[in-house]
């Protein structure tokens, strides 16, 4: 009981992890806090499954398109608004965020209805049974995902060029300007790897979950308590705290009381953040 | 002999106010169709949670996105007093806002001293565990709600009308009691403190300026009025449950409808908020077959207006090239400045 508790955890922790970190990436180069973060989420879900629908593809096969648009629709929203956005106060650019999630949400009410939406016949499908613990292979995929894109997000932030550039820039806009990098380059690129992230992990939700347009709202709270159990834009600690806040999710859900197991994630945050104003692991 | 003087240094201020009222108490003689009047009335109550939103968000920059927890807790004490209690919300409402007052005595005790994004996304968490508390408790109606309709009790008494219009004035007494109340915090010391808090906290705490105390002040003020809000929703909608009180939309439609009138202004909540809720109530009675178009289309006249108007709408007319009653109040705030 105890192991599948703590996996089903692990997996649900995956889903606000990549949430956390599209979050965490855009709040700490920009200093915006991302409100249409669950939308774009919930958008890469509605394309892989206009994908599936016209063509038959699995999410799984559909997950490189979904990303590369995700990505191209990320600069699209940074060139159009973004980018004006950051010129006026913090507040306008939190609404901003705010009312284009609203833009999304309903836009895509309008495009394909309210009504709950899941993929059909999944290429992996099927549980594996180790002693007590039964491990869907669906939610295997969804945790697979979040570390192979943890891992390159890593990858792309500590080793390449153009991620040293936007962690330059989110540690110091005008000095990195000084240096010779693009700043408008590289927010330009965060917000648009920010956006692939949901398209990564919209698109592997698709495989476990059911979805609907509103679907972006009911988990951006807890996105951005993920974030801030972290800290102030740390993409490791926004992982890790996505994996806390899944784990507490599931313990209290299963121990406690499932109706109280949201509030048991908020009351935490708020003695976090009573105690340790700056998350887990700010600095 | 003192209140003539205020009323000599405020003269500005007492002409847009009698300008404002004469014109939205004249406007149910245009038209008194129901669905004219009872989308005024929304307009006023959301105009009175503006106002409260800005003495928190606008005067002293704390920027809240909870609000909708006390516009719930105004929300229950009326219902509840007049469905359980038979209390008329006249006493109730007053109940309701000191209760809102002691929430925000609490909460803001661990959260004020948080800043930026931090006092945002804690506030929106203490919501999510109101909202949660609410739709569990089943004392108080559960995920069900409350509906409350008083048919025996007279209409004054329960606040409870069939025509709308006497209750959109009660709404617009209400509405110039806060914006007199708004007006008096920001030309106090009160508000000269607040506006320091907001424009930089630490230069403010070494002038001497006790941050932690006024925020909570702002805070509690603030509380209180978006309380009084609710408790006025609560008898215009007649039927409340967590759903449609507590959503994070609901808190965040607060500030919109603040920033979209004029952030840390007097009249722009009141701006902001007859705009807003008319384009949203029109276009959900004109778009009734498509639903999400009405929310679409506010959500890109959003857009709209916070890009390209950063200071709100009421910009529009504290602009050097409309000449009028609001421009001499810009003047003449620059010289208190």
């Amino acid at each position: 009981m105890f192991l599948q508790v703590l996996y089903e955890g692990l997996t649900m922790g995956t889903i606000y992890a990549l949430l956390a970190m599209g979050i965490a990436l855009v709040w700490g180069v920009m200093n915006i806090l991302s409100f249409s973060q669950g939308e774009f989420m919930m958008v890469a879900m509605y394309i892989t499954f206009f994908i599936n629908l016209a063509t038959g593809w699995d999410p799984l096969a559909a997950m490189p398109i979904v990303i590369v648009t995700m990505f191209l629709f990320g600069i699209l929203i940074y060139r159009t608004i973004i980018a004006r956005a950051l010129k006026g106060p913090v507040l306008s650019q939190r609404l901003v965020t705010f009312a284009l999630g609203m833009v999304l949400t309903n836009g895509m009410i309008l495009l394909a209805g309210g009504q709950t939406k899941s993929v059909p016949d999944k290429l992996i499908s099927g549980t594996i049974s180790l002693g007590s613990v039964a491990i869907s292979k669906e939610k295997m995929v969804l945790v697979v995902t979040s570390i192979v894109v943890t891992g390159l997000l890593f990858w792309f932030m500590n080793r390449t060029k153009m991620g040293k550039a936007i962690r330059a820039t989110s540690q110091d806009k005008e000095a990195a300007g000084l240096v010779g990098i693009n700043t408008q380059t590289a927010y330009m690129i965060a917000f648009g790897i920010s956006a692939a992230i949901a398209g990564a992990g919209g698109c592997a939700m698709t495989y476990s979950y059911y979805f609907m347009p509103n679907i972006g709202t009911n988990f951006m709270i807890f996105g951005f308590i993920a974030v801030c159990l972290g800290g102030f834009g740390s993409i490791g600690g926004a992982f890790i705290g996505g994996m806390i806040m899944g784990i507490i999710d599931l313990f209290t859900g299963t121990y406690l009381s499932v109706s109280y197991k949201y509030m048991a994630v908020s009351v935490i945050f708020l003695l976090i953040v009573t105690f340790k104003p700056k998350g887990l692991f700010g600095r | 002999m003192r209140l003539k003087s205020v009323l000599a240094s405020e003269k500005g201020f007492v002409r847009q106010v009698v300008i404002v009222m004469v014109i939205l108490a004249l406007i149910p003689a245009i038209s008194r169709g129901e669905f004219f009047v009872s989308t005024l009335c929304l307009s006023v109550i959301w105009a009175i949670m503006g106002i409260g939103w800005n003495v928190i968000g606008g005067y002293a920059g704390q920027v809240s996105n909870g609000h909708a927890m006390f516009f719930a807790v105004g929300a229950y004490v009326g219902a509840w007093g007049l469905k359980a209690f038979h209390m008329t919300p006249w006493i109730t409402m007053w109940i309701g806002a000191a209760l809102c007052m002691l929430l925000a005595f609490i909460v803001g005790w661990p959260l004020l001293r948080l800043r930026g994004h931090y006092f945002a996304i804690s506030t929106m968490a203490i919501v999510e565990c109101v909202r949660i508390i609410c739709t569990n408790w089943d004392l108080i109606g559960g995920a069900t709600g409350v509906s409350f309709f008083e048919k025996e009790m007279s209409p004054f008494y329960t606040l409870q009308f069939q025509n709308r219009v006497p209750f959109y004035y009660i709404c617009l007494a209400f509405m110039l009691a806060f914006i007199i109340i708004s007006r008096v915090i920001q030309q106090s010391k009160f508000g000269y403190y607040c506006r320091a808090i907001k424009a930089n906290q630490d230069s403010a705490e070494s002038a001497g300026v006790n941050s932690t105390s006024y925020k909570r002040w702002a805070y509690m003020i603030s509380a209180a009025i978006v309380g009084i809000g609710g408790a006025l929703y609560a008898q215009y909608i007649q039927y409340i449950d967590p759903v449609s009180l507590l959503p994070l939309s609901n808190s965040m439609l607060i500030v919109l409808i603040v920033v979209m009138g004029g952030i840390g202004t007097i009249w722009g909540p009141v701006l902001g908020a007859f705009i807003m809720t008319f384009i949203n109530q029109y276009a959900r009675a004109l778009f009734n077959q498509l639903s999400g178009l009405n929310l679409f289309i506010y959500g890109v006249l959003c857009l709209i207006i916070v890009l390209f108007l950063p200071k709100g709408l009421i910009s529009i007319f504290t602009n050097d090239k409309v000449k009028g009653v609001f421009k001499k109040n810009k003047e003449s705030g620059k010289e208190a400045e």
